[in-house]
């Protein structure tokens, strides 16, 4: 019963590591872990004892009113957090308690509590190979621990029901001949009939929309996680580099250019913030352009067209993935949406006035979403022409809203994304002198003017020439007193690109263009395998747009493209291949597993009940099932990017095979040449292992041409060779004696013994290289 | 050494469930679900609702798993239980107060399938209710507990042997009805229960106590070491004379001197042995009034640990002093007799022999005390000894034998070490002296 204990310390270990990976909580894996594997030293080492009951009591409360206070701070926001770190810290008592059979049922049901928790939370790849394993050990652990609770439940009704003072023992394990491999093919059968059905019930039971308890069961983890802010504040230092955890993957499809490549770098649009509090340097999004401007649009689940592009249109197709949605921000191309249609029943809503595009549901997991984006408006089209015609609110009398709501007027409509109260005069000053030397021209009251798509430019050009400004990620606080950025624009003229969209927003509205800071991502690396781009938090970007015309917004970037680009796409090694090989698996992980839907579920439905569907007329169903492996071949039509994957799999698997059987083979091989094919299994693995010294001093002496007859025994054979030269051969006679300790002996190859035969090989090798006497 | 009884029953569990009849045995199976499986369904649902709630796939995939686990507890069990045979190997006898080792050999007639973790025990039914799945097990009174045996590993066309250990508290015949073989393999969350009617019954000795010696010596009017030469030849001790020699007669007692003298062969007789005689007498009669008596049974019907220790009935003491009495006397050789008096029970003459020893032991454990005997006995010889219970009178003529009283029962007896099984299993008494001196040393 050593080895459930074992078992169970490793499904607990496992569970730990599993739920810190799918929260992203590296110090508390940090924590938890050590002190988890620590608990095995301490109860279960040399000199271990467990920790008395009263600490254990005592940590038990400690970890109730820690879920206490996590509750009351978080509000119940973080409720699986909550639950989980809970479920983790009374583990870790648990671990450090005398434990009996009713201990270690709370250990296994604590684990598995906390692995649900982890399976709403985790949706990478190291999670799901973490959950795979998890599986697996629990179930060994649970079939081993039923033996357990039989034999103690036995031994325990004897012991009652014996006189007071009789000895009982426990009883002997009965056990008939070849229970280890019984057992193990037992595990396996109910390991992959389990998986059957898991995988049925995976495949085949319903989805819907998550319901409004799951509300509170999300945690916001994406502020904490991601680049991308809803909010930018600037004037303090901040990390703005986030980091590579993967945020999306992006496909995207130009009908003129064909697949985007790494060349072909976007802006993935996340929210907008036309507001800027002067006191705390915040750029936040507010919602002053009237209840009937704002209205956001309910994006049905067969999608919702925007634009009527003809056919002939330039547009292009985007196909997001996005991993991280604890978040309700939705990350669309920086181009006039044409349609949007949502693939994983995330309730999705679009606001036309922002373009932004969220989801009102809560409901963790991938979502995944498809765009078509028009890359030049035909002529005489607008975005929202037919807007207010179309729009449908989500809730009758009730549309969605973002942030925070003003009532609406139309002084505030018009001064929307326009006014800038930071030294004003000193930037205006600064951005009248750069249209001035441009040779243009701007009446600071017009709204909209001829020349401003000019005039903008200038402004990109002037924030873009690397002789005034550089780009940089660390950039301190500003001086007490000075605006951040009136200390980039004027004295240190270095920043990051919030710093750069900042101060063009605000040198736009200086001079009475309609400017906001648009938060979000640029697409980074690209991943050849798969055929799309990999958006990380590093990618995270932010940029501004100017309004030309009503409601037709333009975006410019003023951060330098080239350092950008230097910073967001990684540097090609020889472990690219690798990485995007990790990743695509990753993405297939998460498209076909995570993002299961049940759109989805309809098609793998539709698949499997098409032969009998259409084995109508006069084919039976078993000819409409041979003709659909017949056409099989045909539907496997893959790209190029598929194939090339299938084969290096095919590849891998290959080369596996043929390893296992080689393997298998010389093991074969080396028992047979020891006589070893008798004995039992786990006596004939074990002196195979330390018998390999015999077999490498018979390959050195064949090599010399002395073979050893299979008749002849290793005694015989030393002897004989002996006899003929004592002194060439004395050490193949004292491993031959070493052999037959070992062999018949039962004598353990020790340190002693290793130590000898290697000096005795050694001393063969060197006696054969001389010439017999 | 426990002997097997010959009338061993085999029982084979088919396939089907419910009652099935095979041969003359009831079969019964049922599947049963415990506080495991109600914790499995509990956490089952627990993830159902969460992937509901929240739509996360893997806990559809985790909710899959467990109804997965379910399916194939129940698949599995079944499977598990098909074509299993039992045999149960009870015991000659049991004693009182001991250990007693039931035996049960399993037989897993499917060529594929092994079994895992099988858990057996007996089952007393209580044939008052109606239906029998609500037919709890009713515990006889001379056990604490249910026996259980344990096999964790049955192969496919294997046989294995399990024990269970039980400690019958009183004397008599022990009934045995049913036999169950359960498993929970593989997850202890659906249990598959085989239920046979099996009706068996081991003869409970009385409690054996050990004898102190120096009391039985004085019991026997014999040299210390129990034994006596008689003034009659045929033997192998002393000289008692010599004869004409006869075919058939040892070389090494042809006294060759003699037999140069006269001419013929001369052989020397010698004594036989005659060892010593033990009478016992159980006076079972002048005991108190009914009330008390029932007062007194009563107590140590059911010995609970956590209650406190009943003081042991005097009947039942006196009883198995006689036991211990006629176990000792035969160990060491004695001739022994029994007569009781009080009760319905044959009287046996002086012999020594074990079917004789076996046949007084059936007696006293078999002996009635509230049936009294319709006459009384007059032995042929008188007894040596008689018992008592505390508190009786008795009646029987005591003359010059020797009263034990059960209320000073700790100075006749004390603890057997190891058990009664090293008085009961010797089948023959020691023949030499050195052979007595080596068993006394052993026992001190």
């Amino acid at each position: 019963m050593h080895l459930f204990r074992k078992l169970a310390f490793l499904q607990v270990l496992l569970g730990i590591c599993a739920s810190t990976m799918a929260e992203r909580n590296i110090g508390l894996l940090l924590v938890a872990g050590t002190l988890a594997v620590l608990s095995w030293y301490v109860v279960e080492g040399p000199t271990g004892r467990a920790l008395p009951k009263w600490v254990i009591f005592i940590a038990t409360f400690a970890a109730t009113g820690r879920l206490g206070y996590e509750l009351y701070q978080l509000k119940g926001q973080n409720l699986i957090v909550t639950i989980s770190h809970y479920t983790l810290w009374l583990q870790i008592v648990l671990l450090y308690s005398q434990k009996l059979n009713r201990d270690y049922a709370q250990l296994l049901v604590l684990s598995i509590l906390q692995m649900i928790s982890a399976c709403v939370l985790g949706v990478s790849l190291i999670f799901g190979a973490l959950l795979v394993t998890y599986c697996v050990v629990a179930l060994f652990t649970i079939l081993l621990f039923q033996l357990k609770v039989s034999s103690d439940l036995v031994h325990e009704h004897n012991r009652r029901s014996a006189p007071e003072g009789a000895p009982v023992t426990r009883p002997k394990p009965v056990v008939g001949r070849g229970f280890r491999w019984q057992f193990r093919w037992a595990a396996v059968v109910c390991g992959l009939s389990c998986g059957l059905f898991g995988a049925a019930a995976f495949l085949l039971m319903p989805r819907t929309q998550a319901g409004q308890m799951s509300q509170s069961f999300v945690p916001q983890l994406a502020r904490q996680q991601t680049g991308f802010a809803t909010q930018i504040k600037l004037g303090r230092q901040v990390n703005v580099n986030g980091g590579d955890q993967i945020v999306m993957h992006a496909r995207l499809i130009d009908h003129d250019k064909g697949l985007l490549r790494e060349n072909d770098s976007l802006l993935l649009r996340g929210t907008v913030l036309d507001s800027y509090d002067p006191i705390t340097h915040l750029w936040r999004r507010t919602d002053v352009t009237g209840p009937n401007d704002d209205v956001m649009l309910d994006i049905p689940p067969d999608g919702f067209t925007l634009l009527d592009l003809p056919p002939s249109a330039p547009r292009l197709e985007a196909t997001v993935v996005l991993l991280s949605t604890q978040q309700r921000h939705l990350f669309s191309p920086d181009l006039p949406l044409a349609r949007i249609s949502d693939a994983s029943e995330s309730k999705l809503v679009f606001n036309p006035q922002t373009r932004q595009l969220r989801t009102t549901s809560n409901r963790p997991g991938t979502i995944i979403y498809r765009l078509t984006c028009a890359t030049r408006l035909p002529p005489g089209v607008t975005p929202l022409a037919d807007f207010k015609r179309r729009v449908r609110p989500v809730a009758a009398g009730q549309p969605h809203t973002l942030g925070q709501r003003s009532p609406g007027n139309s002084r505030s409509r018009r001064t929307y994304a326009r006014r800038w109260s930071v030294q004003t005069q000193r930037i205006r000053e600064l951005t009248t002198r750069i249209i001035d030397q441009a040779g243009l021209e701007r009446d600071f009251e017009a709204l909209y003017q001829s020349a401003d798509a000019q005039i903008c430019q200038a402004m990109v050009d002037y924030l873009r020439d690397t002789r005034r400004f550089s780009y940089s990620l660390d950039v301190p606080p500003p001086p007490v007193g000075l605006y951040p950025i009136v200390n980039f624009l004027f004295n240190t003229r270095a920043g990051h690109c919030e710093l750069f969209a900042s101060a063009m927003t605000a040198m736009a509205r200086s001079v009475g263009l309609r400017a906001r800071v648009v938060s979000g991502y640029r697409t980074g690396d690209f991943n050849a395998i798969g055929g799309y781009h990999v958006v990380r938090q590093k990618n995270a970007h932010a940029w501004m747009e100017v309004e030309f015309a009503p409601s037709l917004w333009r975006s410019f970037d003023a951060t330098p493209p080239q350092i950008v680009s230097a910073e967001h796409v990684a540097a090609r090694t020889w472990l690219t291949p690798l990485r995007e090989l990790y990743e695509h698996i990753e993405y297939l992980w998460a498209r076909t597993v995570v993002g299961y839907d049940s759109d989805a579920r309809s098609e793998v439905l539709a698949d499997v009940t098409r032969p009998i569907r259409t084995a109508g007329g006069n084919r039976s169903i078993w000819a409409a099932i041979v003709q659909w492996f017949k056409d099989a071949y045909d539907r496997l039509t893959l790209d190029i990017v598929s194939q090339v994957l299938v084969i290096v799999i095919a590849v891998f698997i290959l080369i596996g095979l043929l390893t296992l059987l080689r393997i298998l083979i010389v093991r074969r091989r080396r028992l047979v040449a020891l006589q070893l094919t008798a004995l039992p299994r786990h006596q004939r693995r074990q002196l195979s292992r330390q018998l390999r010294f015999y077999l490498t001093m018979l390959d050195s002496l064949e090599r010399y041409g002395y073979i050893r007859p299979a008749w002849q025994s290793p005694f015989a054979f030393a002897r004989e060779l002996a006899d003929h030269e004592p002194a060439r051969f004395d050490p193949v006679v004292a491993l031959t004696e070493l052999f037959y300790e070992v062999r018949f002996g039962y004598r353990k190859l020790d340190e002693q013994r290793t130590t000898a035969v290697r000096t005795h090989l050694s001393r063969l090798e060197q006696s054969l290289k001389q010439k017999p006497t | 050494m426990l002997r097997n009884r010959p009338d061993m029953v085999t029982i084979q569990g088919g396939g089907g469930g419910g009652d099935r009849r095979c041969g003359f045995c009831m079969i019964r199976k049922r599947f049963t679900v415990g506080p495991g499986g109600l914790l499995y369904v509990v956490v089952t649902m627990l993830i159902y609702a969460a992937a509901q709630f929240t739509q996360a796939n893997l806990l559809f995939w985790g909710f899959g798993l467990l109804i997965g686990g379910l399916v194939i507890s129940v698949a599995m069990s079944w499977l598990t239980m098909r074509r299993i045979e039992l045999q149960r190997v009870l015991p000659a006898h049991g004693v009182a107060g001991e250990a007693m080792m039931l035996r049960y050999q399993l037989i897993n007639r499917k060529k594929w399938t092994p079994a895992f973790g099988l858990r057996i025990s007996e089952r007393w039914v209580d044939d008052r209710r109606r239906w029998w799945w609500w037919r709890r097990s009713r515990l006889p009174d001379s056990l604490n507990g249910r026996p259980y045996g344990w096999v964790l590993h049955l192969g496919a066309n294997q046989t294995a042997q399990a024990e269970a250990p039980c400690w019958p508290t009183k004397r008599g015949h022990l009934h045995f009805h049913r036999v169950t073989v359960t498993t929970t393999f593989p997850f202890n969350v659906i249990g598959r229960v085989i239920e046979y009617d099996l009706p068996g019954r081991v003869l409970v000795y009385p409690h054996l106590w050990r004898i102190d010696r120096r009391v039985l010596h004085k019991l026997s009017a014999a040299d210390p070491y129990g034994r006596k030469r008689l003034d009659r030849g045929g033997g192998h001790e002393e000289f008692y004379g010599l004869r004409q020699y006869r075919v058939g007669d040892s070389m090494k007692l042809i006294d060759w001197k003699r037999s140069a003298r006269t001419g013929e062969l001369v052989t020397r007789d010698l004594t036989q042995p005659s060892p010593p005689r033990l009478m016992v007498g159980l006076d079972l009669t002048g005991g108190p009034p009914a009330d008390e008596k029932h007062v007194a049974r009563n107590g140590g019907r059911r010995r609970r640990r956590s209650a406190a220790r009943p003081q042991p009935d005097p009947i039942e003491s006196a009883i198995s002093l006689a036991a211990s009495l006629v176990c000792d006397a035969y160990f060491h050789g004695y001739q022994i007799g029994l007569i009781v008096s009080g009760a319905d029970a044959a009287a046996f003459p002086i012999h020594h022999s074990l079917p004789h020893r076996s046949r007084m032991l059936e007696t006293l454990s078999l002996l009635n005390p509230a049936q009294p005997s319709p006459d009384a006995q007059t032995p042929a010889v008188p007894p040596t000894v008689i018992v008592r219970p505390a508190g009786h009178r008795g009646t029987m003529e005591v003359g010059r034998a020797v009263v034990f009283d059960t209320a000073h029962m700790d100075q006749y007896v004390s603890a057997l070490q190891g058990g009664s099984e090293a008085v009961l299993s010797r089948t023959a008494a020691p023949r030499t002296r050195r052979q007595m001196m080596q068993l006394d040393e052993s026992w001190n």
